[in-house]
């Protein structure tokens, strides 16, 4: 059965495989005769398989090595940015704004939050990946401020949770979605680029 | 290190390009496979597969001109190199010796 394509699916795919041109041009051919089922999986199994091979071939070449445990320590370093840094912005905000107007103290919207963060995130890291060529300094204080204001939002949501757990796992796990998404954009290359 | 045996899903990606011949790009080697195999696959398995073949030298590739069903996005073409032939007629005179003798797999059909 013949279907439109939906650009959000077909959009996303050199986001995820960057240059693997072949892979996503068989996905883009053979996925009107599929269902969205048979894509998603596809698209997971073959997110998986390239993790595999880059982390075979790091373990092959040491060189390659260094830049996967450095990517994986900016993830982690990160996301613990995301909470510590956004805990102690949350409370500073908390100690000058008295009425506390700024709490928003809904855990329900958490997920609302996460989900919104991405695609943020995902712009984020398109702006620093560009600013990086250019300004080493913005591109760590761009990185920071974002991480540190996402903890602060994940906080103020979360406020109606007292006891450390889940609080802090949530937070952790809402923080590495959004540094994945800065991650991703940042790695991510426009058309223009590539034709560049 | 590259190993001095197949899988039998690399076994199945080089009998695949040899059955489909000059097409043989991701798309209907997988369809092949799926057909003939009895087996789903998965894109992102035939691409990582074909790339350790090619790395062992049993395959070769070339990329194709961008066609619009594919987004203006280029076919990668593979080819079974001449090692790659003789690991598939290997292959099949070791199964043959295995299979042949085995009482319990003469003439019934499951």
């Amino acid at each position: 059965m013949k279907k439109t394509r939906t650009p959000l699916q077909i959009a996303l795919l050199p986001h995820l495989f960057g240059d693997d041109e072949p892979l996503v041009g068989d996905l883009v051919e053979e996925w009107p005769r599929r269902s969205n089922a048979w894509f998603w999986r596809q698209v997971v199994f073959a997110m998986l398989a390239k993790a595999r091979a880059t982390a075979s071939a790091a373990l092959r070449e040491p060189q390659r090595l260094t830049g996967a445990l450095g990517a994986t320590a900016i993830f982690l370093i990160l996301s613990f940015q995301v909470v510590v840094a956004g805990s102690l912005l949350d409370d500073l905000i908390r100690r000058i704004d008295r009425t506390q107007m700024t709490r928003i103290d809904h855990p329900e919207w958490l997920l609302f939050f996460v989900l919104l963060s991405l695609p943020v995130a995902w712009f984020i890291g398109r702006a620093i990946g560009r600013l990086h060529h250019r300004s080493r300094a913005a591109t760590v204080v761009i990185t920071g401020a974002s991480a540190a204001t996402v903890g602060a939002v994940t906080v103020s949501v979360l406020s109606a949770t007292d006891s450390f757990f889940p609080s802090a796992a949530q937070q952790t796990a809402a923080g590495m979605v959004f540094v994945l998404g800065l991650l991703i954009g940042s790695s991510s290359r426009s058309p223009l680029d590539r034709q560049a | 290190m590259p190993r001095d045996y197949l899988t039998d899903f690399e076994l199945m990606l080089l009998l695949a390009v040899l059955r489909v011949g000059e097409e043989a790009y991701g798309v209907p080697i997988a369809r092949e496979i799926e057909a003939s195999g009895e087996r789903t696959v998965m894109l992102g398995a035939v691409y990582t597969g074909l790339g350790r073949l090619e790395a062992n030298g049993l395959v070769s590739s070339s990329i194709g001109s961008p066609t619009p069903e594919r987004g203006g996005r280029a076919k990668k073409y593979f080819r079974v190199t001449p090692s790659g032939l003789k690991a598939v007629r290997q292959a099949k005179r070791a199964f043959t010796r295995l299979w042949s003798g085995v009482p319990g797999l003469e003439g019934g059909r499951s």
